[in-house]
């Protein structure tokens, strides 16, 4: 039954994600007073792209058709981490979280290849900006998740949110706080979203995501896109249950799961309504001003880990 | 001509050919500002060149000197005659000496070399395929960026060729005119009255600006005056086609540093001007309203006002809107210090308009050379001198709401009468017109005969402005450069025209 409950939420996260991107480009219409389009177009949009043909510049070789897959293959692994509606996950007795932060690098890894590989200057741009902008977010990711480690003294990711889940939601301490603020700030930085990256532009030498997917087409862009899609709902849910895991179903019951799934989804919506709003208030940050942005998420996370002596003691 | 200037210097030595042209001195500058560099064909078919300068008078100063031989360069003193140089010596193949770089600039690889379109028939080139050289920077980590002329977005296509050390931009170099459709050359032989429709296609946002400084050129060359009621309305259309520029110029650079809620906002008011136009004029963008000697038809006075109405509610709303951006600190910190053009570049390149407002050059045509109804109207010219986006995007702010001002002002006090003064079209006619369009100064030569034009030279603002593109952008990061691009606002098509 567990099992059926794992297999559940690894579904619910990679078929729900281009729903959740659509929502968020649905709210953010909403705030500029645009009608905006469905919130089902992520769907059209990918399953248009598979039918596409899939375009190879010439001079490209194994790496770039192959960094789509790996970079999807990646993505579908981290999912299996995290936790949705119960505190537990697929693999989450295999790897502890220090797995899902390098698998997720793994997939930036090969798509910053796949980039240089097709030839473009703006492949190798987006690459490069790519592998500054991954480098300097991983520790604060890391970090992060370190400290509340520390605090649940497991290193995996469903023991984490266990221990969280049997404490009171008044228990949050100064180390949850900071741990979410960093964490927040990296899902930010990870995932492309202002402002670090504008997953709308069109200014091809602003780019950074946008910029290493320019040659991709078809089934690979629809690859690459739905990875997109999925990892910005994983780190979503992974803030859910980290930092507000209070509704998931301890017990393995179909009306718990039920309860907890509704519950989930108001809380993914809370999320999707705060990016919206985060990326409609702010303008895109000048390039050289991103390293500070996350030293800042760094800085924060630091003391989080530094505070769980206090915590504890 | 040249010889009664009191003043005058001597143009420099260099090169051999030709005997030197002596440049104007400006009231205040030891050379005055050139406002263009053009060829003609005398009624021999003789190869001439025209200079025009502005030498601080309401009349522009202008001199020819035939070119029956090479034509000495005035690149060495005068900088801003680069480009004019260059595309004089493709469309006339005359040759000039001392100009430091004749690459072709208006004729890319695919054209012959030795057919000059404006001498030679274009009826049937051949296919060519020539060799463009580039300028390269040598060094430890220089590395060049293509950009173009194929877009990420649906922009008008342009290359840009970077020089970059990792994200820092050395070395810009333009290449345009892909979008040089001949429009001197298609305006040999038309009708001087059909003119304005291909006026109005060279630059489709500032198509009323281009028909007005045709048609006025059109008035100077036959003496004729233009009825109040026409020219009072020729305001109204010129001043609202600088506000909806402006307006969406703003919402553009929003747009370039991701801050969509207020591009959106830009948008929205700029759609309810055009549209409130259309109900007005008929056309969105003033569209085949202007002719020589005044207006196609005349529009109700009623109409007029409540245009009127919705460009006081409109600029009250961009006012607000211009508030908002300005006070947010991540576009203040986007804005600033980005694109710095100096003063002194700014001269050297005569750079014309907002561009050259904002680094300190205090230049309107609406003011130093004011033609219609501007010779009495009220109003005053900002000019701010930190040159960085932050002032391009503050100048065009505070233009735009003296542009609805002025609009109301006229709208509220619209004289009556007729608005097509008839053209005495025969004979040999010779004009030349300024107009101050959104982005600066556009100025237009014509001559012609029995009705019939013979030469049409454009002069526009953004021809004037690319150049000084590259100093904008030296030293900043690659990243930025959409941005500095976009506080320009240049057209691509007016400058290849």
């Amino acid at each position: 039954m567990t099992t059926v409950i794992n297999v559940l939420q690894a579904l619910i996260l990679v078929l729900g994600a281009p729903l959740v991107s659509g929502i968020v480009s649905k709210i953010k219409a909403w705030i500029q007073r645009r009608q905006g389009a469905s919130i089902w177009r992520p769907y059209i949009e990918i399953a248009k792209l598979f039918r596409k043909e899939d375009l190879v510049p010439p001079s490209a070789s194994w790496v770039f058709r192959f960094a789509p897959k790996v970079l999807f293959g990646t993505t579908i692994c981290a999912v299996a981490f995290v936790p949705v509606v119960h505190p537990s996950a697929l693999l989450a007795s295999r790897g502890d979280f220090f797995f899902l932060v390098y698998v997720l690098a793994l997939g930036r890894f090969f798509l910053s290849l796949g980039a240089l590989d097709g030839g473009s200057a703006f492949g190798g741009m987006g690459a490069s900006r790519e592998a500054l902008v991954s480098t300097l977010a991983e520790a604060p990711f890391l970090l992060g998740l370190v400290a509340i480690s520390i605090l649940a003294a497991h290193a995996d990711i469903a023991g984490m949110v266990m221990w969280t889940l049997q404490r009171n939601v008044f228990d949050i301490s100064a180390v949850h706080i900071l741990a979410f603020t960093s964490l927040a700030m990296v899902v930010l930085a990870e995932t492309g979203r202002m402002p670090v990256d504008n997953p709308t532009t069109h200014l091809e030498l602003t780019m950074i995501h946008e910029g290493m997917v320019l040659e991709y087409s078809g089934p690979s862009l629809a690859l690459v896109e739905w990875a997109s899609a999925v990892k910005l709902h994983a780190l979503l849910a992974l803030l859910i249950s980290l930092f507000g895991p209070w509704g998931m179903a301890s017990t393995v019951s179909v009306w718990g799961t039920g309860a907890a799934l509704l519950l989930y989804l108001a809380k993914v919506t809370v999320l999707m309504i705060l990016l919206a709003l985060v990326e409609s208030v702010v303008a895109k940050l000048r390039m050289y001003l991103v390293p500070d942005f996350l030293g800042v998420a760094a800085a924060v996370s630091a003391l989080a880990v530094i505070f769980t002596t206090l915590v504890k003691g | 001509m040249n010889e009664n200037t009191p003043g005058a210097v001597p143009s420099g030595e260099r090169g051999s050919g030709g005997p030197p042209l002596v440049l104007p001195r400006g009231k205040t500058e030891s050379v005055a500002r050139l406002v263009t560099v053009f060829g003609s064909l005398g009624s021999d078919r003789e190869k001439r060149v025209h200079y025009v300068f502005d030498v601080g008078e309401a009349k522009y100063w202008e001199t020819m000197v035939a070119a029956s031989g090479p034509v000495r360069s005035i690149v060495p003193e005068l900088p801003s005659a680069a480009w004019y140089e260059r595309e004089l010596h493709d469309q006339y193949g005359i040759e000039i000496t001392g100009h430091p770089d004749l690459r072709p600039l208006v004729f890319h690889e695919n054209w012959p070399e030795g057919v000059h379109p404006m001498v030679d028939a274009v009826n049937q080139v051949p296919w060519a395929s020539r060799e463009y050289r580039f300028l390269t920077v040598q060094g430890d980590g220089v590395a060049e960026v293509a950009v173009g002329p194929v877009h990420a977005g649906i922009i008008e296509p342009g290359h840009f060729r970077f020089s970059v050390v990792g994200d820092t931009v050395l070395h810009l170099e333009l290449r345009h005119f892909y979008t040089h459709k001949g429009t001197e050359k298609l305006f040999e032989g038309s009708l001087v009255n059909a003119g304005a429709m291909i006026a109005e296609s060279v630059s489709g946002d500032n198509c009323f600006a281009h028909a007005i400084a045709y048609s006025q050129a059109v008035e100077n060359a036959c003496r004729a005056e233009v009825p109040p009621r026409a020219s009072a309305i020729r305001l109204i259309g010129l001043e609202l086609e600088r506000l909806v520029s402006h307006i969406s110029d703003l919402g553009g650079l929003c747009t370039d540093v991701g801050f969509s809620v207020a591009a959106a906002y830009a948008t929205r008011i700029k759609e309810f001007l055009l549209r409130a136009s259309a109900d007005c004029s008929g056309t969105r963008y003033w569209r085949g309203i202007a002719v020589p000697g005044g207006l196609r038809f005349d529009l109700e006075s009623r109409k007029i006002l409540g245009l009127s109405q919705a460009v006081s509610l409109a600029a009250r709303q961009f006012a607000d809107l211009a508030r908002v951006i300005l006070e947010t600190p991540s576009i203040q910190n986007r804005f600033e210090t980005a694109g710095v053009v100096s003063p002194e570049v700014a001269r050297d390149l005569a750079v014309v308009g907002p561009v050259a407002r904002a680094s300190g050059i205090d230049l309107d045509v609406r003011r130093d050379h004011p033609y219609g109804h501007y010779k009495s109207a009220q109003f005053e010219v900002p000019v701010t001198h930190y040159g960085d986006v932050m002032a391009r995007a503050k100048i065009r702010i505070k233009e735009a709401a003296i542009s609805a001002r002025l609009i109301q002002q006229i709208a509220s006090a619209l004289p009556i009468g007729s608005v097509l003064a008839p053209l005495e079209l025969d004979g040999e006619m010779h004009g030349s017109s300024a107009v101050e369009s959104p982005r600066g100064e556009l100025y237009y030569w014509l001559e012609g005969s029995d009705g019939r034009l013979t030469r049409c030279h454009i002069k526009s603002p953004s021809f004037q402005n690319w150049p000084a593109m590259p100093f904008a952008i030296a030293d900043n990061i690659i990243a930025d450069f959409p941005l500095i691009n976009k506080s320009f606002n240049l057209s691509y098509s007016g400058c290849d025209r």
